[in-house]
């Protein structure tokens, strides 16, 4: 069975309450977040911790998997070896989860979706999807809903041009992830930017910077997003339009 | 293309560019070839050049090659990437060069213009190429020039040329 990455998951009550305990409170980074559906911390070292909201009853740990390649390929392995799925849930329309337990009654579940959809830490240790472009940036995924997902950026001294504005080429970055990230919620695992158009409209002038994706269009091979960025410390002024669209790696959409 | 570089530190000296690490190779009169030798913190998992980074370097080639031949004339101008459209056409690896260029008589309209105080519009076509010459991407860069609006009471007129992508109108 093919399993690439996967994290510790914990049922928490509240998410920003739990979220503000992991990042203030144990120093973890907070990759990505959906909502109150679901949220990736990296604690370093390829030890990921992802949360979930807990239901009546449900407060164990469990640990998840994750099977990209083939999903259910992976499910019935499972069985092959004698290991029974106890049930199998969806999440999102996209979201595949396969719950069964280890010997010793542990909670693990298999998924088709990656802890961190943005490929960011995934395979760090490995330098596999290790974006250090990003991580010099120090780009914030959240998501806003269920079909968007936004990426903010601090406007530091370093990324503004003479006249103290946020460079152009920052702004085509955020718009780039946001939207890619955006595209990588319908499941698929990798993308490629294939062509980009960005209309700029006001200066980036305070910050924090935030592009929001929207996902327009999506194919068997491709998706189309828009993306918006806006000035948060400017009363969200609307700084940039982009449309962008990008092709889908991933082997099963093909 | 003429090969002068005087000047062209209002191109490396900008922190982005520097972060880019694009330099100028060739700077002239409507056209100017941007390299770039892509390290680490550039690169996407696959070893290929982060689509955003080639964003970057298309609009500093796009906006250069306008610059590059009113260097004058910009100093006491205003300069902004309005839009930028990009396609991507094949992985890009390696050492790359951007060429951005105008027909010699659009170059022509858009100085004349600047010199008599009028603000240009001006739609700029660049290629991106590796080493082996296969394009990697092509795009349209729009650059507005505009004169400096006067100063407001309290507010210091800036004398250094304003060179800047992504500010809007």
């Amino acid at each position: 069975m093919a399993v690439s990455g996967g994290c510790a998951t914990l049922p928490v009550a509240n998410f920003d309450r739990s979220i503000r305990f992991y990042t203030e409170a144990l120093g973890l980074t907070l990759v990505i977040r959906f909502g109150d559906e679901w949220a990736c911390l990296d604690a370093g070292n390829g030890m990921l911790v992802g949360l979930i909201p807990r239901s009546e009853g449900d407060s164990q740990m469990s640990l998840g998997l994750c099977a990209l390649d083939d999903f259910e390929a992976a499910v019935n392995a499972l069985g092959q070896q004698g290991v029974a799925v106890e049930r199998q849930t969806e999440a999102g329309g996209s979201v595949s989860l396969a719950h069964f337990s280890d010997p010793d009654g542990h909670a693990l579940y298999l998924t088709n979706f990656p802890a961190d959809p943005t490929g960011r830490f995934a395979g760090q240790g490995s330098d596999e999807g290790y974006r250090p472009f990003f991580e010099h940036l120090g780009l914030r995924w959240n998501m806003v809903d269920a079909s968007r997902v936004s990426v903010e950026i601090d406007l530091r001294d370093d990324l503004r041009g003479p006249a103290g504005s946020l460079q152009g080429g920052v702004i085509a970055t955020l718009v780039d992830v946001a939207a890619a990230s955006t595209a990588a919620l319908t499941g698929t695992s990798f993308v490629a930017t294939t062509d980009m158009t960005i209309h700029y409209l006001a200066p980036g002038k305070v910050g924090p910077v935030r592009a929001v994706g929207e996902l327009l269009r999506s194919g068997a091979r491709g998706f189309t997003v828009e993306a918006r960025v806006y000035d948060s410390g400017m009363d969200n002024r609307l700084m940039a339009v982009a449309l962008a669209a990008f092709a889908s790696l991933d082997p099963a959409r093909s | 293309m003429g090969v002068t570089l005087a000047g062209a530190e209002q191109f490396t000296e900008v922190e982005w560019v520097k972060f880019l690490g694009a330099v100028p190779l060739e700077v002239g009169t409507g056209g100017v070839i941007m390299g770039l030798d892509p390290r680490p913190v550039h690169l996407n998992h696959n070893e290929t050049v982060n689509a955003a980074v080639l964003f970057g370097l298309v609009e500093v080639a796009g906006a250069g090659a306008l610059v590059a031949g009113m260097l004058e004339e910009a100093a006491s101008s205003y300069i902004v990437v309005k839009r930028a459209s990009i396609e991507y056409d094949a992985p890009a690896r390696g050492e790359l060069k951007a060429t951005g260029s105008l027909a010699p008589e659009i170059f022509g309209d858009a100085l004349a213009a600047v010199r008599g105080g009028e603000p240009v519009e001006v739609p700029i076509p660049v290629e991106v190429r590796d080493s082996k010459g296969q394009l990697v991407c092509h795009a349209e860069v729009t650059v507005i020039v505009r004169p400096r609006r006067p100063s407001r009471l309290g507010e210091p007129e800036i004398s250094e040329p304003e060179l800047e992508t992504g500010g809007g109108s």
